[in-house]
């Protein structure tokens, strides 16, 4: 096959993002749901036959790969066989589905018998069904709970709608109106992608679109290709920890092992935990496209975004293990998973590439779900908002607070005032949350703090991550603080679950309550004691910062508005003193609790002048890099001021048998703060 | 008697002279003076020897508003808001609000959000609370407030902006503090509040609006009165109209109440032109592209009515007033050609600015430009900008392309400079598309009017990407803002909020609200001095279906009874996404009122048919490139362009400000006034319905 000339193929390129982009300014105009018209929880894309992602937009990431690892299921159980005028629809995660609300709409698109192109949007529902409104809750124990699993089915054959599972779906869900408004705008959008396909056609001919397809793929393979090969090869690891599987209060691992071998990468995920019994588990999209993000933007951020770049990335994703989860594990919580495989994939890179240091991501979501009857509308009602809190500090600059991640678009909290004329609410407050952030060098966003007042009794739900185990910071940088949700009542702020912190079902608000949530904003990066003092004074101004934050953990000392130096730098020397470093003591195999934890040896002299005991959380901080979490195990026999570590541990750290490394104890969530 | 135009944009100063008497438009370009552009404004008026005297209007478009905005050279500005919500005017609902034309950070970890027109400390927190039924939940704290206004007078605040829930309900605590403010700061001090400068729904973008409305309103109110009084000393006797971003005109007492409408009224001139135009030629139905040297402006006008954007962002800012929608693309005659990591070809948004610019300028510039490509395609010739007073040189600009064609692996310089074009052209049409398809027009209906110096010289090209099949070229191309604004209308619009299921809705109110903005509008036309026979009402009401989140307008009447406006709702949303849900309830948003005031127009003379030669008109011949291979062009010289005349492609048309290209397949006829209507003259590709 002769190539394309590079003119016609960035033609056809902005062609095809352009495409999208008229996909997505339709739904958002036709849609019923403040979630998608408002919020753009929905992604577009068009897709080659084989699903490998063609354009997108600014389309939510983890939906839009979702769309490529599901198609070819979907396209096995027709046996390769769609007619024009389908519509396939699809929501079952355990083939390349999210949550079950993320909703897709594959149409194939033929240029007379050629199958060219899928054309895919996923939109989030705001209910689909289950045991609560909304759907998902932190506490499902199966997926039967979180509403309508739905296989891959023929909604449109050859032009005419399916009315039998239309209908059969539609009963099924709450609010229906809206669920069917959204259904047809979905429907509507596609059209619109097919009339430009046809065009596209009809200038170009077949043949020329399906060249320009394949060369995006395989030029973007070629870049993705050349930027591996310049990386050090080797073998690296990294263990992260989720706060629980929302049914008991005990983390949970994930542990990845990358290979860089020439030019592809292996992303092996041997050792991440079971299969949860509660909803923290994925389908096999979700780690994969986790991993994306991070390979993406940090190795090649600038070109456009295609399926190529996927080709080089391989992935061992266990069976009936969190990231490849089976029937009937609950998946409400699929995005805290996503957030927290990003964050192990940050500290992974944070070994492979330590100049480009950026630390943790905030958590997750923070899915809080208000729900119940309003009288005085007289019918049901959905307050759905993911309050997220901003961007980590990074090797350039400081995180900006209040924004979601860099690989989705659109808004995440409503309008006040436009909640409050929908729901039964009065909202408090939608501020910047003070101390917040994870101090640094350059410091985290602050995360926000958004108080929403109930008028009438109704419940709550809360699906959330990092509300335990704090976002690492990276290079020194501390941990940002966590997620926080408590209900104010009576003047006293109840902590819902306290069982299982992040992880609420349907607990009982009664009127006049007020919702807390605080959103957290990642880790920092670097030293937040080389932080210039003018930096920390400006957030202190700002009253982002108290002055007694800026004085114990950036030792800055402030006097009437203005920076004390002397002050400054004897409590910054006397804050160093302060810092507890153990020698390390290479262990023949790093320790593990049943769980796959990793524990943390200490005297009992060590643990009682640094005030742990048994269960506490530490972390071990290497000056580049990221850290590495374990849980205090106060042991007799254990050698005051050394510190065991594993083979695993040291090349994680990478430090030496000559090596002392800084301990930081870490004071796990549910503590409020600001 | 005289009517003057007068554009000041970044890089030009644009005069439009209308001689009442004779019928005649003369026009003009200078620098814009750095600093105080009222003085590139005299000095152009001094050099085309006017006599301010003999001038009946002046109407002027400028950028002062939306420079001060962009350079953070606003007020210090400070802004009293509801408790809880001070932070709302820095992250807004937590997004990075990108949009049409800005960078949106997707995959960008070390993106960072710009910073807030009022700096933290500055925004004060207020205990007041009003619910979205307008009834007050807790008082305003007056003692508060006056603790804050002792903080506003030491710190010298400049402009203070007055942001509260609810306002658009129950404005009485907003105005209750404006009162407080007014009354204990000095005068000088630019007060805006909520729900006086939009008073819809949404508070973020409410406010933002309003901050940035304080923001801009000293520097403003300054540039007006020093023009006004500049120009009243010498010898100006009438009124000096200002052109704001809704694509009307305003008088000077009035633009210092509006001082938002200011920041996106830059293009709006390029769009009235549109509309005159197209009145002019009876084609109803126009795209404007106006493609300068950075960029593009683009908008929409469907039956002679430009498109209205309620909202638009603006340095990650919404901004919300009723405005044309005119989306601006970062693609001009300056974009540069450049190989990304995938070795792919991109063109712009990086542009050669004026300085370096394009490669052929020879000012040091070394990356190829769209300008650059044209001349190395024969479109432009060395000599064919400005009247050859600026000389291109081509051998610079085939070096450069020749090395791009080695790192891009295209061997034929010619192919890969057409499709430099041809890629930035995609760009533009992508964002037309989008533009219709958010109204659910078809692009192909429209007949597209190019401006700007760079705009006729891809007209062609950008008609046949979007399968268009007319184009206008209007007179004097590089000029059209300061003629469009010579065109506009006075205009005033009005909205009062009145959020209700159309089935509840109080008919009576509506009528009330809808006289109440109607008689507000006549009242400040006539004061402007617009005679009754002169001021036309328009009445329209914003509408959704009852469960969706953003809503429609659809015209209404002044007796409008309820089903009639929900019929309209209907067909406006039919005409907009292709179906409608006639069964389902509808809910009233808000009620506008736009009220105009006619304005003499400069209509220019028809020309007289004369018979000449189409030899005469030639002022060359060269060889020109067109979709693959050179043929041999003629050149002609617009001034020498007679009406009637039938030029038929492969053709140029060169004049002054501009360069027309004809491809083959196309023809250009002179009509009455001097404008080209360029049209298909058979299908050059197969336009699919």
């Amino acid at each position: 096959m002769n190539k394309i000339d590079p003119i016609t193929l960035e033609v056809l390129r902005g062609s095809f993002h352009s495409i999208v982009e008229e996909m997505r300014a339709t739904l958002i105009r036709t849609a019923y749901s403040p979630i998608l018209s408002l919020s753009y929880d929905f992604s577009c894309g068009l897709l080659s036959p084989k699903g490998e992602l063609i354009g997108m937009s600014e389309d939510f990431s983890g939906h839009v790969f979702a769309m490529s690892i599901g198609l070819p299921h979907t396209l096995a159980k027709f046996g390769g066989k769609l007619n024009p005028g389908d519509v396939v629809m699809m929501n079952d995660p355990y083939i390349g589905g999210t949550h079950l609300n993320d909703v897709v709409f594959y149409t194939p698109y033929f240029a007379g018998k050629k199958l060219l192109l899928f054309i895919a949007v996923r939109a989030h529902w705001q209910d689909i069904g289950g045991s609560t409104a909304g759907s998902f809750t932190g506490r499902a124990t199966s997926i039967l709970e979180e509403g309508l699993r739905i296989p891959p089915v023929k909604v449109v054959e050859r032009g005419k709608r399916n009315m039998a599972l239309w209908d059969t779906i539609f009963s099924n869900v709450r609010l229906a109106d809206e669920r069917q408004g959204d259904a047809l705008a979905m429907l509507d959008t596609t059209r619109v992608a097919e009339m430009r396909a046809d065009e596209l056609v009809a200038k170009y001919g077949a043949n020329i679109v399906e060249r320009g397809r394949d060369e995006i793929l395989d030029s973007a393979e070629r870049v993705m290709r050349k930027r591996i090969a310049s990386l050090p090869k080797g073998e690296y690891y990294y263990e992260h920890y989720m706060d629980n599987d929302g049914m008991s209060n005990k983390p949970v691992p994930i542990k990845i092992k990358l290979t860089i071998e020439n030019d592809s990468m292996t992303f092996d995920f041997t050792g991440t935990g079971p299969q949860s019994v509660g909803p923290t588990n994925g389908g096999p999209p979700i780690a994969p496209s986790a991993v994306f993000v991070i390979v993406k933007s940090w190795l090649d951020p600038e070109t456009s975004v295609s399926g190529g770049s996927f080709r080089p990335l391989k992935f061992v994703l266990p069976k009936k293990t969190m990231v490849n989860a089976e029937y009937p594990a609950p998946v409400g919580a699929c995005w805290g998973l996503f957030r927290s495989i990003q964050g192990a994939t940050i500290g992974l890179f944070s070994q492979v590439m330590p100049q480009k240091a950026v630390g943790d991501v905030f958590g997750e979501a923070n899915h809080t779900y208000i729900t119940g009857f309003d009288l005085e509308r007289n019918k049901e009602f959905i307050l759905y908002e993911y309050p997220m809190g901003g961007y980590p500090g990074t090797s350039e600059n400081d995180g900006s607070t209040g924004s979601k991640m860099w690989d989705v678009g659109g808004v995440c909290i409503y309008p006040a005032e436009s909640a409050e004329e929908r729901q039964p609410v009065l909202m408090e407050s939608a501020e910047v949350r003070r101390d917040g952030e994870g101090p640094g060098f350059h410091r985290s966003a602050f995360g926000i703090t958004r108080k929403i007042k109930v008028l009438t009794d109704c419940q709550l739900s809360v699906v959330a991550e990092k509300v335990v185990i704090p976002p690492f910071g990276t290079g020194g940088g501390y941990a940002g603080s966590v997620n926080t949700f408590s209900v104010l009542r009576e003047g006293e702020e109840i902590f819902p679950s306290p069982d299982v912190p992040g992880k609420i079902k349907a607990f009982p608000l009664k009127t006049g309550d007020v919702v807390i949530v605080r959103s957290s904003g990642g880790g920092g990066v670097g030293d937040p004691l080389t932080r210039d003092p003018e930096d920390v004074r400006r957030d202190v101004i700002d009253g982002y910062l108290s002055a007694e934050r800026a004085a114990e953990v950036y030792g800055v000392i402030l006097k009437d508005g203005v920076v004390k130096a002397q002050p400054t730098h004897k409590r910054r020397e006397s804050l160093k003193q302060q810092r507890r470093y153990f020698k390390v003591a290479p262990a023949a195999v790093d320790s593990y609790n049943a769980a796959g934890l990793r524990l943390c040896p200490i005297s009992p002299s060590d643990a009682s002048s640094m005030s742990v005991v048994d269960g506490d959380l530490v972390e071990y901080v290497p000056p580049v890099g990221a850290p590495l979490r374990a849980w205090v195990v106060v042991k007799k026999d254990q050698k005051p001021g050394k510190l065991p570590l594993g083979p695993q541990g040291m090349r994680i750290l990478r430090v030496t048998s000559r090596d002392s490394i800084e301990l930081r104890v870490l004071k796990p969530g549910m503590k409020k703060t600001g | 008697m005289l009517a003057i135009g007068i554009d000041v944009g970044g890089t030009f100063t644009d005069f439009v002279v209308f001689d009442e008497d004779k019928g005649q438009i003369t026009v003009n370009k200078y620098p814009t003076s750095t600093g105080d552009p009222t003085d590139g404004v005299m000095k152009g008026l001094r050099l085309m020897n006017i006599d301010l005297s003999q001038v009946r209007r002046i109407v002027h478009g400028t950028t002062v508003a939306t420079n001060a905005t962009l350079e953070r050279k606003g007020a210090k500005t400070a802004a009293l808001i509801t408790k809880g919500f001070a932070d709302v005017i820095e992250f807004g609902m937590v997004g990075r609000y990108a949009g049409r034309g800005y960078p949106g950070g997707h995959w960008n970890p070390y993106w960072v959000r710009p910073k807030p027109f009022v700096p933290r400390p500055l925004r004060f927190e207020v205990t007041e609370r009003v619910s979205p039924r307008g009834n007050v939940l807790t008082p305003l704290d007056e003692r508060q407030v006056t603790d804050f206004i002792h903080t506003l007078r030491k710190e010298e605040i400049e402009a203070v902006a007055v942001c509260f829930l609810n306002s658009y309900v129950n404005p009485a605590h907003e105005k209750r503090v404006g009162e407080l403010l007014r009354k204990n700061l000095p005068r000088h001090v630019a007060i805006s509040l909520s729900a006086e400068t939009v008073p819809e729904f949404r508070e973020f973008e409410r406010w933002a609006t309003t901050v940035l409305n304080a923001y801009v309103a000293p520097c403003l109110r300054e540039y007006l009165k020093k023009l006004s009084g500049t120009l009243h000393k010498a010898g100006y006797r009438g009124e000096i109209f200002y052109m704001i971003s809704s694509g009307g005109i305003v008088t000077e007492s009035t633009a210092a109440d509006y001082p938002i409408r200011f920041i996106l009224s830059g293009p709006a001139g390029g769009v009235a032109g549109g509309v005159f135009l197209g009145e002019m030629t009876g084609y109803r139905d126009v795209i404007t592209c106006d493609m300068g040297g950075t960029s593009t402006d683009v908008s929409l006008i469907k039956n002679l009515t430009p498109a209205i954007a309620k909202e638009r962002l603006f340095e990650n800012v919404p901004i919300k007033t009723p405005q044309l929608d005119i989306a601006t693309i970062g693609a001009g005659g300056g974009s540069q050609a450049w190989v990304d990591g995938e070795g792919a070809l991109k063109v712009g948004p990086q542009s050669a600015g004026a300085v370096p610019g394009p490669v052929a300028y020879g000012k040091g510039g070394t990356a190829i430009t769209v300008t650059d490509a044209n001349l190395i395609l024969g479109r432009l010739a060395s000599d064919s900008l400005l009247k050859g007073r600026m000389k291109l040189d081509r051998d610079l600009a085939v070096k450069a392309i020749e090395s791009l064609s080695r790192t891009v692996k295209v061997p034929d310089i010619y192919q890969l400079a057409e499709g430099i074009i041809n890629i930035a052209v995609t760009k533009m049409c992508g964002v037309v598309r989008t533009l219709s398809i958010e109204r659910g027009y078809d692009p192909r209906d429209f007949v597209l009017v190019p401006m700007g110096g760079a705009g006729p010289m891809h007209a062609v090209a950008i008609a046949e990407e979007l399968g268009l099949t007319s184009i206008v070229v209007p007179n004097n191309p590089g000029n059209s803002c300061a003629f469009g604004i010579l065109t506009s209308d006075l205009k005033h619009d009005y909205v009062r909020p009145y959020v209700v299921q159309t089935q509840k809705a109080d008919i009576r109110k509506i009528r009330s609200l809808f006289k109440e903005m109607a008689d507000q509008g006549v009242r400040a036309l006539r004061e402007e001095g617009v005679p009754s026979d002169r001021i036309a009402i328009s009445y329209s009401a914003d509408m959704r279906y009852a469960g969706q989140l953003w809503e429609l307008n659809a015209p209404a009447r002044l007796g409008s009874k309820i089903a009639e406006m929900e019929k309209s709702f209907h067909q406006q949303y039919y005409k907009a996404y292709g179906y409608s849900r006639e069964n389902m309830e509808v809910e009233l948003v808000c009620l506008r009122v736009l009220a105009s005031g006619r304005v003499d127009k400069p209509t220019p003379n028809r020309l007289k048919p004369e018979r000449r030669p189409l030899a005469k008109m030639k002022k060359g011949q060269r060889q020109v490139y067109f979709r693959g291979r050179f043929m041999d062009t003629p050149i002609y010289d617009r001034d020498l362009v007679t009406r009637d005349t039938i030029i038929t492609g492969p053709a140029v048309v060169e004049e002054l400000g501009a360069t027309t290209v004809l491809f083959p397949g196309w023809r250009a006829k002179c009509d009455a006034y001097g404008n080209l209507i360029v049209t298909r003259t058979r299908a050059t590709r197969k336009a699919t319905k």
